[in-house]
C-alpha cells in the first residue's frame, strides 16, 4: 500500500507569537519549529499501517521553506520511507487553496491508495488543505479521524463532529485528516534519528511540478496581522455567594464572550 | 448590485443548526450594506419547512436542492450540488459556518469552485463594492490575520460559531423558494455513512472540549464531584481533575488535567478546588478564559485565571449551575 | 611425639599436603578464569588509572574497613572476621610458602616472641570470630533481620568459618593437653584443653591428627567452595575496590553518539567488564535494599535483587568458558529486569553509599534506560511529553521558552550579555524560572546576594534546562543537545562562578559539562550563603522561631558532599533549633523526585515523598527544611495530601534565612 502523508513545518504551539512592527506579517525571528503535531498522528497512523503487515511504503511530503525539510526528517525518523520537499520562492505567498494546488500536482505524479493529513496546522489554522487536496485528486475525503482501519480497499473511520462521531466507510484512495486521539505517536528511536538526518529528500519547484506564478498565487490575501484586545486582568471576586457567581456569569457572556 | 451572498445550511435531525442562523444573520447585514440578495443554500431532502422556517430569518432566496443522495450530509455529493449551482447563479460570496461540517465541506467547495477560502472568521464586513474583509485568528488566537479575497469569486468564508448575531425573523420578508434539481452520479458519492454514534453522555472528549469543569484535592471527596457533574451536564461539556484527585482516587486517569494527563485547550475552564501547581497550568493555561473557584486567595491559580471567586466551592458551583442554566434558557 | 605422620604411606606428608592444597589453588584458579572469562564478555572500560588513588582505596575499604563501622552491630562483626581471617590467612600462608621455616627461624630470632604475638593474635581474633559467626547465624536465624534471608550459601559459609575455627581450637587445646609448647596468651586453647584430660595420650593424639587433617580439610574445601559462593567475595571484594570509579558521583558515562553504534544496555555484554565484575563481586548483605526508597515504598526495585538477577543473565548466558550461548536473556529491559524495576530508581545513590563492596548500582540501571529510551523509543508515556518539552521550549513543562524570564522581571536583575561581565552568574534552573513555589525561593537568593552586596547577574531567556532529568531519563542525545547548547552560552559569557538553588543543576554543570567543553567554579547556594554569613556580609538578626529538621538532598549531599554548609546557615538563623532525622547526612531519604521521576507518575507502593515526611515527623519539627527545588515541591505536596499544614511547613534554606536578614 502505497501511502502519502502531507506535513507542516509550524512554530512550537509555546512560541511567543508577534506581530512585525508593520503589521505585514508575524515575527518568525526566534520562533522553534516543529512538525505540526496534527500531522505527527497522520505520519504515525501511516507507519502504524505499515507496520501492521504487507508491502507498504510511508513517503511524506511538505511545501515549505528552506527549513521544512527537518519535519520531513522528523517524519522519517519516526518510520517514514520517503520524503518529498516542494520548495519555491514562489509557494512562500501562497495561501491554503493554493498549498492544495501545489501538493496535488505532486501528489498525481507519484502512486498512492491513501493519503493522510493533519486536520489543520497550528500556525494559520485554516484546515483546508485536506478536503481541497482531495477536490482536486478528485477522490473522497474524511475529516477529522479520530480511528481508522483498513478493510479490502475500504477504509473505516471515525469522523468527529460536535457531540457525535460519525462512523463512515470510504473507497481507497481517499484522503483522511488526523484528529487527536487518533493514536499515540511515538518517540522516534536515536538510531532512526542519526539515520534520517543523512537520508536524502528529493526536493522539487515550481517547474519541475509545472507549476507558474499565477497557479500559486494566494487567492485569499493576508492584508494585515494584529495582536487581539490583550486579556484582561485576572479579576477576583469576594463577597455574598449569589452576587459574585452572577457578576461572574455576567462577565463570562458579556465581557469574555465565552457563553 | 444583482450579486447574490449565499449562506449554506447545516442541518442536524431535520433542524437547520444556529451556526447557520448566525451566518445568515452575517450575510443580512452584509447584503444590506451593498444592496445584495442573501440567499439561503439548502442541500437535502425533505427539509422544505425547515428551510423556510430559516429562511425567514433573513435570506431573500431559498435555493432549495433535494436529492436523495443529499438526504444526509456527505461531503463530495453536497459539495457538487452546490459548486454547480454557484457556477450557474455566480454569487458574490458563499458562507458557511465553521462548524465540523462547514469545515470539512467548505475547501472542498472552494477547490472546486477555484476560489480562496478565508477560514474561521471571527468578523466580515464588506466595503461598498461588497468585497469582504474578514478576521481571523491564527495562531490559537494569539494573533489577528485581516484577510480578503480580492478577485477570486466566489469569495468564500466559514464564520466561528457564537461569535455572530443570528438573523432576526422579519415577518416582512417572503423569501423566494428556488427547488434547484441535482446532478449526483454514484461515482461522486465515495462514502457511505455507516452509523452515528451520539457521545453517550453529551459529553465531549476532554482534550477536544470547548467548556470543561474541573475538580482538585478542594473536592474533598469524590462523591462530591457530582455536582460538577450537574454543572458540566448543563453546559454540556467535560469534566476534568487535578492531579490530587485522580491521585487520590476520585477519579479516573482519563479525566486528569496537566503535565502528565492530558492538555486542553477549551474556550472556557472552570477550575474548583485546585490550587493551580505548574503542572496543572501546564495541561489547561491555553484555556481561552479560566475561571477558578478556591477558597484560599493565595492560591497560585488565581494568577492566571480570568475571573477568581474566592469561597466555599460547594456554595458557589451549585450556585454557578443555577445561574447557567438560567442563561441557556 | 609424632602428632603429624611425618609420612603417609611412602609419600612423605608435605607433599601431600602440597598436593592437596595445590588441587585447591587449581580447582580455585579454574574457577576464576571461568569468572574473568565471563567479565570479559562486558566492554572495555579504563578502570587503571591514578594508581595511587585505588591503592589508597584498597587501604581504606579494604585493610581499614572504611565503611564497616556504619553498620554496627553487623558492621563490627564483620570487621573482626575480616581480620580474624587475615591474621589466620597471613599465618597459613608464612607456613605454606615456606614450609614453616621462617617461622621457626623468626621464633628462633626473637626467642619466640613472633610465635608468642602471632599466637596470641590468633587465640583473641579466633574467639572474635566465633562468636561474631555464631552471632551472625542468630540475627538470620533467630533475629530474622529481613535483608539477610534464610539462604543455603550464608549457612554453609558460616559452618565453615566455625568449624574452621573450631577445629584451630580443638587442635590447639589438644596440643596444651599432649604437652606440646604453648605460644603467647591462650587462654581460651588453654580452658578448652580440660575436655580433653581424661583422654590418654594416644587417644589425644589420634583425635589431634584427625582435627588437624579436618581443620587443613576444611580450609581446602572452603578455598574451592568459595567460587560458587557468595563468599567470594573476599577475593573479589579487594579487586572491585581497586577498579572503583575515580569519576566524580554524579558524572554518568558519555556516549559518543556520532559513532556509537548502539546505546545502553541491551544485552549484558553491553554492560563493561567492571559492571560485570561488580555482579560477580555482590556479597548479598541487602544493605542496597535497606536503604533505597523505592524498595522501602514496595516498589518492584530492589537494588540487591537487580545485581543478582543481572548475575543469574551473566552465568546462565555463558557456557564453561569458549563458545558464548545465544543470549536468550535478551534484551535485559522488560525481559529478565522488569520494566517498572528499571524506572523505580531515583537515582538517589543510597544504594552505592551503602554498598562495602563499591558496587555500582545505578549505573546499571541508567544503562538499561538509555537502552530503552534511545534505542527503543519506549518509556513511560508521561515522559513524552517532558522530551517534547525539552526539546522545543528547553524546559519540562509546556511553557514557552520566551517565559523563561519572568520570574525576575521586577526585580532589574541583569540578563547578562556576552560582552558584560559579572562576578556570579546566577543558574535559575527551570522549578526557579516556572514553578511559582520555586520562584519565591529564587527571589529571595537574589535579595540576599544582593543585600551581601554580590555583583550577581543570571541568563535571561538564554538559559536552557541544564538536562539533568532528560539524562536521568535515558535521553542522552536531547541531555546532549541542550548541554552541548549551555556549554556553548556559558563559554561565550563572562563571569567568575555559578550559584544555582538546584542540586541537580549544580551537579550536571560542575561535574557533567565538563565532558562537552564546560568547566565552571558552580557553587549551590547554600554554599555561597554560608561563605557571605561566616563573612559577616549577611546578617541574620530576626529570629525565625522554627524547629527544624534539615533535610539533605540527593544530589547535595550524597552526590557532593555538602552536608554541612546547609546546616551553618540554619544555625546562624537565631531561633532555629535543628532536630536531625534519622536518616541523615549521608544516609538521608530521597524526596523521591530524582532520576527524572519528577516527570513520572508514582503509582505502584506508596509514595516516597509521604514516607520521607513520616520520617521527618519523627523528629518533632515543625519545618522541613530542604536546598533542593525538586524536595520543596515534593514536600509541599506530600504535606498537603497528608493533610498535615497545620503542623508542618516545608521552605527553604533560602527562605529560612532570607527572613532573618533585614
Amino acid at each position: 500500500m502505497n501511502i502519502i502523508v502531507c506535513v507542516k513545518h509550524v512554530p512550537d504551539t509555546e512560541a511567543a507569537i508577534k506581530p512585525l512592527p508593520d503589521g505585514s506579517g508575524v515575527a518568525t525571528d526566534g520562533l522553534n519549529y516543529v512538525l505540526n503535531p496534527y500531522d505527527e498522528f497522520a505520519v504515525e497512523e501511516a507507519i502504524r499501517i505499515k507496520e501492521s503487515g504487507g508491502d507498504s511504503t510511508v513517503t511524506v511530503i511538505t511545501v515549505g521553506p528552506e527549513d521544512a525539510t527537518k519535519s520531513l526528517r522528523t517524519a522519517i525518523a519516526m518510520g517514514a520511507d520517503e520524503g518529498i520537499h516542494l520548495k519555491d520562492p514562489a509557494f512562500l505567498e501562497t495561501d491554503a487553496q493554493g498549498t492544495a494546488a501545489i501538493l496535488s500536482e505532486a501528489v498525481k505524479t507519484l502512486p498512492y491508495d491513501l493519503i493522510l493529513c493533519g486536520k489543520q496546522a497550528v500556525d494559520d489554522d485554516c484546515a483546508q488543505v485536506g478536503p481541497a487536496l482531495a477536490e482536486r485528486l478528485g477522490i473522497p475525503n474524511v475529516s477529522v479521524v479520530t480511528r481508522m482501519s483498513i478493510e479490502s480497499g475500504k477504509v473505516v473511520a471515525h469522523s468527529e463532529l460536535e457531540g457525535a462521531t460519525q462512523v463512515l466507510e470510504c473507497t481507497l484512495p481517499a484522503v483522511l485528516t488526523a484528529q487527536k486521539g487518533l493514536n499515540e505517536p511515538r518517540y522516534p528511536k536515536l538510531p532512526m534519528i542519526m539515520k534520517a538526518k543523512r537520508k536524502e529528500i528529493k526536493i522539487l519547484d515550481a517547474a519541475a511540478l509545472g507549476m507558474s506564478p499565477e497557479d500559486v498565487a494566494p487567492k485569499a490575501k493576508r492584508l494585515s496581522v494584529s495582536t487581539p484586545p490583550p486579556r484582561r486582568a485576572g479579576r477576583v471576586l469576594e463577597g455574598d455567594v449569589a452576587e459574585v457567581v452572577k457578576e461572574t456569569v455576567r462577565l463570562l457572556k458579556e465581557e469574555a464572550k465565552v457563553l | 448590485m444583482a450579486a447574490e451572498i449565499w449562506t449554506v445550511v447545516e442541518m442536524r435531525d431535520g433542524e437547520v443548526r444556529i451556526p447557520t442562523l448566525e451566518v445568515l444573520g452575517a450575510c443580512r447585514r452584509i447584503g444590506d450594506a451593498v444592496g445584495a440578495k442573501v440567499a439561503l443554500v439548502l442541500a437535502g431532502k425533505d427539509a422544505e419547512p425547515a428551510g423556510r422556517e430559516a429562511a425567514a430569518r433573513g435570506a431573500d432566496i431559498l435555493y432549495l436542492i433535494e436529492h436523495e443522495e443529499l438526504a444526509a450530509y456527505r461531503t463530495e455529493p453536497f459539495a457538487k450540488a452546490i459548486a454547480d449551482l454557484a457556477a450557474e447563479k455566480k454569487p458574490n460570496a458563499i458562507l458557511l459556518p465553521a462548524t465540523s461540517q462547514g469545515k470539512d465541506l467548505a475547501p472542498r467547495l472552494a477547490a472546486r469552485l477555484g476560489t480562496g477560502l478565508a477560514s474561521d472568521c471571527i468578523e466580515a464586513d464588506t466595503d461598498s463594492a461588497g468585497v469582504l474583509t474578514f478576521t481571523r485568528p491564527i495562531y490559537a488566537g494569539k494573533v489577528l490575520e485581516k484577510i480578503s479575497i480580492p478577485e477570486a469569486r466566489p469569495q468564500m468564508a466559514t464564520l466561528r460559531p457564537k461569535i455572530f448575531a443570528p438573523g432576526e425573523a422579519d415577518p416582512g420578508r417572503q423569501p423566494e423558494v428556488v427547488k434547484v434539481a441535482a446532478d449526483l452520479s454514484p461515482d461522486v458519492l465515495g462514502k457511505t455513512v455507516k452509523e452515528t454514534i451520539k457521545a453517550s453522555t453529551g459529553r465531549v472528549e476532554l482534550t477536544e472540549a470547548d467548556f470543561i469543569v474541573s475538580g482538585g484535592r478542594g473536592m474533598k471527596e469524590p462523591d462530591q464531584f457530582k455536582i460538577l457533574e450537574e454543572l458540566a451536564d448543563t453546559l454540556g461539556v467535560a469534566v476534568g481533575a487535578s492531579r490530587a484527585a485522580v491521585d487520590a482516587g476520585w477519579r479516573d486517569h482519563q479525566d486528569q488535567v496537566g503535565q502528565t494527563g492530558k492538555t486542553v485547550t477549551p474556550t472556557l475552564y472552570i477550575a474548583c478546588g485546585i490550587s493551580g501547581a505548574i503542572q496543572h497550568l501546564a495541561g489547561m493555561s491555553s484555556a481561552k478564559c479560566i475561571v477558578a473557584v478556591n477558597k484560599d486567595p493565595e492560591a497560585p491559580i488565581f494568577k492566571v485565571a480570568d475571573y477568581g471567586i474566592v469561597g466555599d466551592l460547594f456554595e458557589v458551583v451549585p450556585a454557578l449551575k443555577n445561574a447557567l442554566k438560567e442563561t441557556q434558557a | 611425639m609424632e602428632l603429624v605422620k611425618e609420612t603417609i604411606g611412602v609419600i612423605p606428608t608435605y607433599l601431600l599436603l602440597y598436593a592437596a592444597f595445590a588441587l585447591a589453588v587449581l580447582l580455585f584458579l579454574r574457577a576464576a578464569r571461568a569468572k574473568i572469562r565471563i567479565v570479559q564478555r562486558g566492554r572495555p572500560e579504563n578502570r587503571s588509572d591514578r594508581i595511587g588513588a585505588r591503592i589508597a582505596g584498597l587501604f581504606g575499604y579494604v585493610l581499614f574497613q572504611r565503611r564497616l563501622p556504619k553498620y554496627r552491630i553487623a558492621g563490627v562483626m564483620h570487621m573482626l572476621i575480616f581480620w580474624g581471617f587475615l591474621v589466620f590467612a597471613l599465618g597459613y600462608a608464612f607456613i605454606i610458602v615456606t614450609g614453616g621455616e621462617i617461622q621457626n627461624r623468626l621464633s628462633g630470632i626473637s626467642g619466640g616472641s613472633v610465635s608468642d604475638i602471632y599466637a596470641t593474635f590468633q587465640e583473641i581474633f579466633g574467639v572474635l570470630v566465633i562468636v561474631s559467626v555464631i552471632v551472625a547465624a542468630l540475627r538470620r536465624h533467630i533475629l530474622r533481620v529481613p535483608r539477610l534471608e534464610i539462604n543455603r550459601d550464608a549457612d554453609i559459609v558460616l559452618s565453615l568459618i566455625f568449624l574452621i575455627m573450631s577445629t584451630h581450637f580443638l587442635t590447639q587445646a589438644l596440643s596444651f593437653s599432649l604437652g606440646i609448647e604453648e605460644y603467647g596468651w591462650t587462654p581460651f586453647s588453654h580452658g578448652l584443653s580440660g575436655l580433653f584430660s581424661d583422654l590418654s595420650g594416644a587417644e589425644a593424639s589420634g583425635l589431634f591428627t584427625a582435627l588437624w587433617w579436618a581443620h587443613l580439610f576444611l580450609i581446602f574445601v572452603f578455598l574451592a567452595y568459595l567460587p560458587t559462593s557468595k563468599h567470594l567475595h573476599i577475593f573479589l571484594g579487594p579487586f572491585n575496590v581497586y577498579f572503583r570509579s575515580l569519576r566524580p558521583a554524579g558524572e554518568m558515562t558519555l556516549i559518543d553518539i556520532e559513532n556509537a553504534e548502539s546505546f545502553g544496555a541491551e544485552n549484558i555484554e553491553d554492560y563493561t567488564w567492571k559492571s560485570l565484575f561488580d555482579l560477580l563481586s555482590c556479597a548479598e548483605c541487602g544493605r542496597c535494599q535497606d536503604h533505597c526508597p523505592a524498595y522501602t515504598t514496595d516498589k518492584p526495585l530492589s537494588p540487591k535483587q537487580l545485581i543478582i538477577d543481572l548475575k543469574h543473565v551473566l552465568f546462565e548466558t555463558s557456557s564453561n568458558g569458549s563458545e558464548v550461548e545465544e543470549n536468550a536473556a535478551s534484551p535485559l529491559a522488560g525481559g529478565p529486569i522488569a520494566e517498572d524495576v528499571i524506572w523505580a530508581c531515583t537515582s538517589c545513590r543510597a544504594c552505592q553509599e551503602q554498598c562495602p563492596i563499591l558496587i555500582e548500582h545505578v549505573d546499571k540501571i541508567m544503562e538499561l534506560r538509555r537502552y530503552l529510551t534511545l534505542m527503543e523509543g519506549h518509556f513511560p508515556n508521561e515522559a513524552k511529553l517532558a522530551f517534547k518539552n525539552m526539546e522545543t521550549n528547553y524546559n519540562p513543562w509546556t511553557l514557552g521558552w520566551s517565559e523563561r524570564a519572568r520570574w525576575a522581571e521586577d526585580l532589574d536583575l541583569k540578563a547578562l550579555p556576552d560582552d558584560e561581565q559579572a562576578d556570579v552568574l546566577l543558574w535559575v534552573g527551570c522549578a526557579g524560572a516556572f514553578d511559582e513555589r520555586n520562584r519565591r525561593v529564587a527571589r529571595a537568593l537574589v535579595g540576599l546576594l544582593r543585600k551581601a552586596g554580590v555583583d550577581v547577574a543570571f541568563l535571561g531567556t538564554e538559559e536552557k534546562c541544564c538536562g539533568d532529568p532528560v539524562r536521568r531519563l535515558g535521553n542522552e542525545y536531547l541531555y546532549q543537545m541542550l548541554a552541548q547548547e549551555n556549554v556553548e552560552l556559558l563559554n561565550r559569557k563572562k563571569f567568575k562562578r555559578i550559584v544555582t538553588t538546584c542540586p541537580h543543576c549544580m551537579n550536571t554543570l560542575r561535574t557533567e559539562y565538563p565532558q562537552l567543553g564546560g568547566a565552571y567554579d558552580v557553587v549551590h547556594a547554600t554554599q555561597m550563603l554560608d561563605e557571605l554569613v561566616r563573612a559577616g556580609r549577611l546578617k541574620p538578626t530576626s529570629p525565625v522561631p522554627a524547629t527544624v529538621s534539615f533535610h539533605d538532598s540527593c544530589y547535595l549531599g550524597r552526590y557532593n558532599g555538602i552536608y554541612d554548609e546547609p546546616r551553618r546557615v540554619l544555625r546562624a538563623v537565631p531561633g532555629v533549633a535543628l532536630r536531625e532525622m534519622r536518616r541523615h547526612r549521608s544516609t538521608s531519604f530521597c524526596c523521591g523526585a530524582g532520576g527524572g521521576r519528577m516527570w513520572l507518575e508514582e503509582s505502584l507502593g506508596t509514595r516516597i515523598n509521604h514516607s520521607r515526611i513520616e520520617q521527618a515527623a519523627e523528629a518533632g519539627p515543625d519545618t522541613i527544611a530542604s536546598s533542593c527545588p525538586y524536595c520543596l515541591t515534593m514536600f509541599e505536596d506530600g504535606i498537603k495530601e497528608k493533610e498535615m499544614s497545620e503542623t508542618l511547613r516545608s521552605l527553604d534554606v533560602i527562605e529560612i534565612l532570607d527572613k532573618a536578614v533585614q
